[in-house]
């Protein structure tokens, strides 16, 4: 058999500068805490509302967000978001491109140096993780919610809000 | 770009090709340098010129890609324009090419092409259209396909999270519309661009439709419309303020479009028009914990019912199959994403 040159197919992709590591929060008294969501999911919206009421009990304020659409006004809001964000807390990432959509707007907040959690359900943790690695963030801060939240009712995902919102704590403290 | 030393014999390419991550399962053309520059020449674009950046992976493709992943495919290297503005048809923000990669649904970018390209390079419009006529479109749509893999990044198990995914994830769809039988003006024309043009437009499969009376135009487009109008339609899921229900495409025999839709109704516009008012479903069929979901959107009609699409511009009709008559296809839509229209230059 002979051998011979191939040219490759594949693209590559130039990571953005960013601005360096967010610090670590561990005391959200008087920041601003801009929360992400993209309207779909019933049981994000139950859950960062529980949220809404835990961060304010700490001094926080919180704003939220809706992600989508493709236009420069939409490009604009967003970047008011970050602007109007000592931290984000992004989700949900439920679905593949929900998840897509999410990581990309936390990286687009790691990337200005803003204190980040992806939140995510089970089964997209890892899709989250691969699409965060690709954007240059190997260790997304992220809090895992039980997979199939969606259809649970209400009570029961305000009680998983409750259980896990110690560990958006703790995602907000850690250093990089 | 880069070049790699490989066994140049096919299979054993092939096979380095797929542990490489650089193929689809089927058998790869090693793209030789030579080779490439052959694809190059077909266009008057330059070799490094970026055609666009494709999602999710946010990768320029350049028309170098474009060559290589053309060669790899088998795809005639006349193909390379309609490839070149296919990659700029699928790019474009509207399109949502980023979700469709990343999504758990199983949409693929079909292309239909319109004008003097189509003849060009024999695509097919008539009888197996779709699939199964001998010619060059699955050569052309793998073409697109190995692009969105090794430029887009689009991989099971890295940026898919398709559940099952689709026969055209890896082959592609290409289908020209039969312009000479159609009584309408051709798609893309109808979109804005005339003369050579390719339409990109994310589909969720292909669905059959038959019809052994069709004799009313109104008759058939009620088989139709409710045919595409079925409740688990990606555009009925479109339930949060979010989504847009985005469209939903027919591909319409020449029979029927000629000697029943358009000998009844005077234009395609009012074939549009019939064929959403049929495409909907009446909100008490939504299973009861679905309906908040619809209500909030403001998409139940006053007459209780709620469409597929927006309005009847959201209805994609071509002309394409052969003259046994009796089917048309459907192709439901993804939301959120709208058919794209590119005209096919040098």
């Amino acid at each position: 058999m002979s051998r011979g040159l191939v040219v490759d197919p594949r693209g590559s992709v130039d990571r953005p500068t960013t601005a360096g590591p967010p610090p670590a929060i561990t005391d959200l008294a008087g920041l601003r805490v801009g929360i992400r969501h993209d309207g779909t999911w019933r049981s994000w919206a139950w859950v960062y509302g529980d949220w809404v009421a835990r961060l304010a009990g700490l001094g926080a304020t919180t704003h939220l967000w809706q992600s989508g659409g493709h236009d420069e006004a939409t490009a604009t809001a967003q970047r008011a978001f970050y602007e109007g964000s000592d931290i984000v807390v992004a989700g949900l990432c439920n679905c593949g491109s929900c998840t897509l959509h999410t990581v990309r707007d936390a990286v687009g907040a790691l990337d200005r140096a803003i204190p980040t959690v992806v939140v995510s359900t089970g089964h997209f943790e890892a899709h989250a993780r691969r699409f965060a690695t690709e954007l240059g963030w190997d260790d997304l801060p992220m809090v895992v919610l039980p997979a199939g939240l969606e259809g649970r009712p209400q009570d029961e995902v305000l009680a998983v809000a409750d259980e896990r919102f110690p560990d958006v704590l703790a995602a907000l403290a850690r250093t990089r | 770009m880069n070049t790699v030393e490989v066994e140049l014999d096919a299979r054993a390419f092939s096979d380095w090709a797929m542990r490489e991550g650089w193929g689809d399962g089927l058998p790869c053309i090693p793209p030789t340098p030579e080779l490439v520059d052959t694809y190059l020449t077909a266009t008057f674009r330059g070799r490094d010129d970026v055609l666009a950046r494709l999602l999710p992976s946010g990768a320029e493709c350049t028309v170098a890609h474009v060559a290589a992943n053309a060669a790899m495919a088998g795809a005639p290297v006349g193909a390379m324009p309609l490839l070149c503005a296919a990659v700029e048809a699928i790019a474009r923000p509207s399109f949502n090419l980023a979700m469709q990669n990343a999504t758990t649904a199983a949409v693929v970018p079909a292309l239909i092409v319109n004008g003097p390209v189509r003849l060009d390079l024999d695509l097919p419009s008539g009888a197996g259209c779709l699939g199964g006529a001998t010619g060059p479109a699955p050569a052309i749509g793998r073409a697109l396909r190995l692009l969105v893999r090794n430029v887009a990044g689009q991989r099971v198990g890295t940026n898919s999270e398709s559940v099952y995914g689709q026969p055209a994830r890896v082959s592609g769809l290409v289908v020209a519309e039969w312009e000479e039988r159609s009584p309408w003006p051709p798609l893309a024309e109808r979109r804005g661009v005339p003369g050579s043009a390719v339409t990109a437009y994310g589909i969720m499969g292909t669905m059959n439709i038959v019809d052994r009376i069709a004799e009313r135009a109104d008759s058939l487009l009620e088989v139709i419309g409710k045919s595409v109008a079925f409740l688990g339609a990606t555009a009925f899921m479109a339930t949060s303020t979010a989504d847009t229900p985005g469209e939903v495409a027919v591909a319409v025999n020449p029979v029927w479009a000629t000697q029943v839709l358009a000998a009844q109704l005077p234009s395609i516009e009012d074939v549009q028009q019939v064929l959403w008012d049929h495409a909907a479903l009446p909100i008490d069929w939504f299973p009861a914990d679905h309906r908040a979901g619809v209500e909030a959107t403001g998409r139940v009609e006053a007459d209780g019912r709620v469409h597929l699409v927006a309005s009847p511009a959201d209805v994609v009709l071509f002309v394409c199959g052969g003259t046994g008559s009796l089917h048309a296809t459907g192709f439901s839509g993804y939301r959120n994403s709208l058919a794209s229209t590119v005209a096919v230059g040098g």
